[in-house]
This record gives C-alpha cells, structure tokens and sequence, in this order.
C-alpha cells in the first residue's frame, strides 16, 4: 500500500507550527508537505523546479489549502489542480480563516471536497485537524 | 282692396248709361209725338257723355248709334227740313263732341290702367317677398301692411299683426336704449313706437340694427331700412320698414371675428417670437410682443425696422456664416413648406442666445410669405447643462461610494482573513506554553496565559460581530411573506432546548405575516429574543412575549420581558453599535446585537425603539414597511 500523506498549502509559519502541532497532539503520524505558497503548489503538482524529478504518481490522501497565499492564491491553484488531469481528482479541502459567503460559494465552484472554517481556539483547531485527518487519512477511499 | 272689386265698381256707368238711355228715349218719343223737339234734342247729350267718358271706344260707337236712333226718330216724326237741317247738324256736333270725348277719356283710362297695373303689381311684389319683411304702418304705428317675409321671419300672421303697432315685436330694452339716445339727440323726449320712426322723419331715412323678437320667442338680428311713406300730395300718411334677417350673417361675423381674436390672442401673448417676414428682401413685416421682447426692441415698429440679417451673429456654431447658412435654412423651408433648425440669435443689445426656429412657408391670397417661429432656449440649455453637472456629480458620487463600498468589503474580508489569523497565533502558542511548559510557570503565570486566551475569544467575537453587521448591510434582499410567529416559535424552542432547565414562559402572538427577508428577520428576532432571554437568565422565572400592537394604523410588533430591563437614560445608546449598558460580569456580550438589530429593521424601512426599567424588564418594538 502506498505511503499516506497530505500536502499543507499555508503561508503563516505559526498556522504551518500549530497545524503540525495539532497533527502531532492527536498522534497522526503521516507525512506532512508544507507548501508556502501557491508557486510552490504548482511546481510541486507539476515536478517543476525545486520539484523537478518528482514522481507524480505519488498522490497526497488530501491538499489542505489556504485561500489567501502569496503570488498564486488558493482559489486560483484550486482551478489549476483542477485542470489539471493529473491533480483533477485529488481531494481539496480549503482550510481559511475567511467565512465568507463568497469565498464559499468560488471554492465549491472550482471543485473543492470541503471547506473548513478555522476556529481561532487553539482546542477548537485542534479538533478539526484532528477530525480532517482522521476522515481524509483513515476513512475517506483515495483515488487509486 | 283688390283689383277685381275695382272693377266690380265700373259696373255702375253701364247700369246709369242704360237706364238714363231708357229713359230718354222714352221721352224723346214722348216730346217727338208732341213736337217738342227743343227739349228731346238736348236729352241725347247725357248718354253719349256718360258712355265716351266711362267706354272710351266703346261708348263712342253706342254715341253714334244713339245719334243715328236720334236721327231716325226725327224723320219718324217730322218732315220739316228746317228740323231736318238742324237735327242732321245736331248729329254732326253729337258725334264731334262724342269724338273729343271719347280721345280724352280713352287717354285718361289708359293712364289710370297702368296705374291700376303698377300699383297690383307693387302689391303683389311686396307681399310675395318672402325673403324681405316689409312691413307699413299708418302714422300712429298701426300695421297695415305686413308682407310673407315678415311673416316667415316673425313666425305671426298678417291677421294676428293687423292694427299691433311693430313695437309689440321688438326688443323691449332696445326701444328704450334707443329712445334715451333719441330724446338726449334730438331734444324732445321719443318713446314707444316713435323710436322707430323718429330719425327717418327727420332725414328721410334711418338704417338700423335692430333685435326682432319672433313668436316662439327666439331674437333674431335684422337690419331695418325706415322710410315715410307720403300721398301724391306730399303728407307722410305712414311709415314702411324693410328688414333683412341678419343673424346668419352677423354669426359668420362673430365666428370670424372670434377666430381672429383667438389667433391674434395667439399671436399676441404667444411666449414664442412670431414673425412674418416677405420675400424677396425677407424684412419683418409683423412681430409679436414676444419678438419684440427676445430681440429688444422699443417697439414694433422698432421691430419692423431691423434687419433680419443683423439678428444673428457672425458666425453660428458651426462656424458657418449666419448669412449664408439663414440663406439655405429659408430655401429649405420654402422647398420643404417648413422647417425646423437651431440656431443662435443675437438680440439688439448684442447678447446672443440659442433658440429653435421654426421656418413655415405661408400662402395667402395668391401672396407667399415666411412666419417664423423663435423660442428663446437659453433657459433650457441652461437646465439641461444644470442637469447635465448633476447626473455627472451624480456619476462621480456613485462611483465613489462603489469605491468606497469595495474598499469596506475588501476591508471586512481582510478582518475576516488577516486579524483572525494572528489571534489563532497567540490563543495557540499560548495554548502551547500551557501544555508543555507548565511546569516551569507558577500559578499566576498560568492566569496570565489564561487571560490572553480569553482576550483572544472575545476579540474573535467581536470580529466576528462586527462581520456580521457588515454583512448585513451589504447583503441583497430578498422578500418573502415571513411568519414571524413560526419564527419567534423556533427561536423559542432553540433556546428552550439549549437550556432546558430555566423557567421561562414564552407567549407568541399567532400569524404576525410581514413582507421581508426572511434571513434578515430571523437574525434581527433572534438578536431581540435572545436579549430577552439573556437578560432574564438572572430571574428564577420569566416570561418573554412577542405580540402585535397598533400605533397610528401601523402595525408594531414588539418583544418585551421581565428581566434586568435598562434605564431609560441610556436608551439612545442602546442601538450604537459596541455600547453597552452592563459589564461582562453582569451578562457577556459584545454590544453588537442591537445595532444589527436596528440595520436590519432599517433597511425593511421601520424603525425600533425601546422602553424600559432597571429591574422591570424591557420591551423592543418594530415596525416593517
């Protein structure tokens, strides 16, 4: 079986430390990829760059993905991913701060699978990256 | 009387003739058989004269035979020649005389003939005229005469009008109006049927507009032409009035001088320069008050004397020259009939102005001419410039609150994203510290790390709030019929079941249906019974009501309870938005709710206000248009 991981999209270092923490607290172990910006996103879902000789077949269990990121943003790297006949069908979750009604409503147009509000309580955050990893890395079926 | 009773009255020289002729061939014989011959000689005399004189030729021809009866008799009776000599010669004289006679009479009977003629066929013009009443009287004012014309005309008979005097079918005020005049003209006072007659006594002949009063009383307007009538003698024995019904013609009048008065009224106070101007030279030849208005003229004939071409000046917009370009504007109108164009006047005083003119080809009476027609635009131009600057101010204004409206969403979204995010930062490494160093912090080291986090919370709270008020004023309505009672009930049952162990007794009024957004209104309901129930939480028991009252024929609806309630001192902070009138201590919260609360009712076009007392509970009332 292949290696389980998931892919982080998220500019803020203390969002990247506390997710991670979160990880760690709720003892899910599996390999976590920061990506720090939306280029980044890019070259690494296209072995481009500092990616370049990735093997694309190695599909993350789910993208976490922040809307509001330097350079390329969320929603427009969810467009690509989802143009993308290698990336189409990996799962999206968008994880922002943002609530609103129009951020929403642009996510599931693209193609997201979920969008998730992150709580400012750190128990709170805790228990949806608890929850997200738990459904994405143990019940949700991946792609093959 | 008629002309066939005239000649039933010369009947009689026929009746005297024949019976004076019996009766003197009675005696002739009679004197003949006795031998008067003196006396029967000079009988003979009497009918030849009564017969020349009355038959003319006639008479002459029964003169010679009674002669020659006269004549036979004597050589009858005697045979003396001397009688014979002096009767033969009688004879001769008989019938000299019966000629003379006879020449004169027929001469006289002619004449009178042809009087007799004339004057029937007078007569029988004067009452066969039915187009003209002709009417005579004698000199007192009695009708003798009163024609078919006057009979058509004044709807009376001749019968019904005989011995009436013509002032009987006069307008009553006219005689009298009249008759002032007359007696303050001629100095004696003049009344009644005089009236009518006074003027044409005194010169002959008086013509007059006068008002007839026909029998189904209707006026009718006649022009009466009064003349005496006189004898051969010379006496006026009467007077006899013509009159022709002019009503028809003085109503064509009136409707001529009414449309002229209408369009000379138009012409005068129309608010448009109106002008005729002649070919060749094309100078006014009339101007309106208003022309000579626009264009500063004293007067008109001030007016008439400028010449059209300086009324303009040099150039038009165009910058064409006015000439040349007024020369083609009037060729089009000549061509086309009219023609309608802009262009820039120049008024005496030499302020130029824009006006429409309006160019008409005019025909009259084989004459061709040019009217036109200038309105003074300026004014116009004026407001449409004036509206101009505002729709443009207008424009700008718009684009600046869209501006400003983006820069708000832009901020609110950059609230949501950037201020969240940093909170979520301290509340977790705060967090973090707690749990891994919490060893190497004493108890009060702890509390700190435990303020920060509740810091955090409420700053995410008030966030949180203050989006929502954002929202709600930025978010599209849509209406809807709304149950407020179904949703009062639900928010009811909500709080009920979040915390079932409080006592509070809900009362909602059934079927309080009101047009809205239902969205809105639920936040706004919500917000208002959610105070209610916080406010209460302190009370072992409480009752929290949503009814309908009426104010002024406007349904309002109200939220009241019997909690903490407010002073009503402070009741006008109480929709600022973060105002509060309790500590956190008392009842938490932001400070939010009533604003939003006050937003959502104001953009349904209601208003909200307060009542209240400290410890007596409050009651928020709304109404929704």
């Amino acid at each position: 079986m292949q290696k389980q991981f998931l892919v982080l999209v998220e500019d803020r270092p203390d969002d990247i430390d506390l997710t991670l923490r979160a990880f760690k607290k709720n003892n899910i172990a599996n390999e976590v990829v920061i990506l720090r910006d939306g280029v980044e996103a890019l070259d690494y879902f296209s072995a481009r760059g500092k990616y370049a000789g990735r093997d694309l077949n190695e599909r993350p269990a789910v993208i976490l993905l922040d809307i509001k990121l330097p350079k390329v943003n969320g929603l427009e790297l969810l467009k690509h991913l989802r143009a993308d006949e290698r990336t189409k069908l990996i799962p999206v979750v968008i994880l922002t701060s943002s609530k609103e009604g129009k951020d929403v409503i642009s996510s599931y147009e693209l193609g997201c699978n979920s969008y998730v509000h992150k709580p400012i309580s750190f128990e709170e955050f805790s228990e949806v990256v608890k929850n997200l990893g738990l459904y994405w890395l143990l019940l949700n079926e991946p792609t093959p | 009387m008629t002309y066939k009773e005239q000649n039933k009255s010369n009947q009689w020289p026929i009746i005297g003739l024949v019976f004076t002729t019996l009766v003197i061939f009675v005696m002739s014989t009679y004197c003949f058989s006795t031998g008067w011959f003196i006396v029967h000689q000079n009988l003979f005399y009497i009918p030849i004269v009564i017969s020349c004189m009355s038959f003319g030729r006639k008479g002459f021809v029964f003169s010679v035979f009674i002669a020659g009866a006269y004549l036979s008799l004597t050589l009858y009776f005697t045979k003396d020649s001397t009688i014979l000599l002096q009767a033969f010669t009688r004879v001769l004289v008989f019938v000299i005389i019966a000629g003379i006679i006879t020449f004169l009479s027929i001469k006289r009977i002619r004449m009178e003939e042809k009087l007799l003629n004339m004057s029937a066929q007078l007569k029988s013009v004067i009452n066969s005229s039915s187009q003209v009443s002709i009417i005579a009287t004698d000199l007192s004012g009695k009708i003798v005469t009163f024609n078919s014309g006057a009979e058509r005309l004044l709807g009376y008979s001749a019968e019904e009008m005989m011995d009436k005097t013509p002032v009987f079918y006069h307008l009553e005020s006219e005689i009298t109006q009249r008759g002032r005049e007359l007696t303050k003209e001629l100095g004696y006072p003049v009344e009644g049927f005089e009236v009518l007659t006074a003027y044409a006594k005194k010169s002959g002949h008086e013509t007059r507009e006068w008002t007839y009063v026909r029998k189904d009383g209707s006026h009718l307007i006649v022009t009466i032409a009064v003349t005496p009538v006189c004898n051969d003698a010379g006496e006026t024995t009467g007077f006899m009035g013509v009159a022709t019904d002019v009503t028809e013609r003085k109503k064509a009048e009136e409707t001529l001088r009414d449309s002229e008065d209408k369009y000379r009224g138009l012409f005068v106070s129309s608010h448009d320069a109106i002008m005729t101007l002649d070919p060749p030279s094309w100078r006014f030849t009339s101007g309106n008050p208003a022309a000579i208005e626009m264009f500063k003229a004293k007067n008109e004939a001030e007016f008439l004397s400028y010449d059209p071409w300086k009324l303009s000046p040099e150039y038009q917009p165009d910058r064409r020259p006015s000439g040349e370009k007024a020369k083609e504007m009037i060729e089009t109108a000549m061509r086309k009939g009219s023609h309608l164009f802009d262009w820039t006047h120049k008024r005496a005083n030499g302020e130029e102005f824009s006006a429409n003119v309006l160019l008409s080809r005019i025909e009259q009476r084989g004459k061709i001419f040019l009217q036109a027609i200038v309105r003074d635009i300026t004014e116009q131009k004026k407001a449409e410039e004036e509206l101009e600057a505002m729709t443009l101010d207008l424009q700008r204004k718009t684009e600046l609150l869209e501006l400003s409206n983006k820069e708000l969403e832009a901020f609110s979204y950059s609230v949501s994203h950037d201020l969240r995010a940093p909170l979520r930062s301290i509340d977790g490494f705060s967090k973090a510290i707690l749990e891994d160093y919490s060893d190497k912090l004493d108890e009060q080291g702890r509390n700190y790390l435990g303020r920060v986090c509740a810091a955090c919370q409420q700053m995410a709270q008030l966030i949180e709030d203050m989006l929502t008020l954002s929202r709600i004023n930025r978010s599209e309505m849509r209406h809807t019929q709304v149950d407020l009672s179904a949703l009062a009930k639900s928010i009811a049952d909500e709080f009920t079941q979040n915390e079932p162990q409080r006592k509070v007794k809900f009362v909602i009024a059934p079927s309080a249906m009101v047009t809205g957004d239902k969205q809105l209104l639920g936040i706004m309901l919500h917000n208002l019974m959610g105070n209610a129930w916080k406010f209460t939480g302190k009370h072992p028991s409480a009752r929290i009501e949503f009814g309908i009252t009426k104010k002024e024929e406007t349904l309002v609806y109200f939220v009241a309870d019997d909690g903490a309630g407010f002073d009503m001192k402070y009741a006008d902070k109480l929709f600022c938005a973060f105002q509060r009138l309790h500590t956190p201590d008392e009842f938490e919260g932001t400070g939010i709710g009533l604003a939003i609360v006050q937003r959502i009712v104001s953009r349904h076009m209601g208003k909200v206000w307060a009542q209240g007392e400290v410890e007596k509970g409050a009651t928020f009332y709304f109404t929704l248009v």
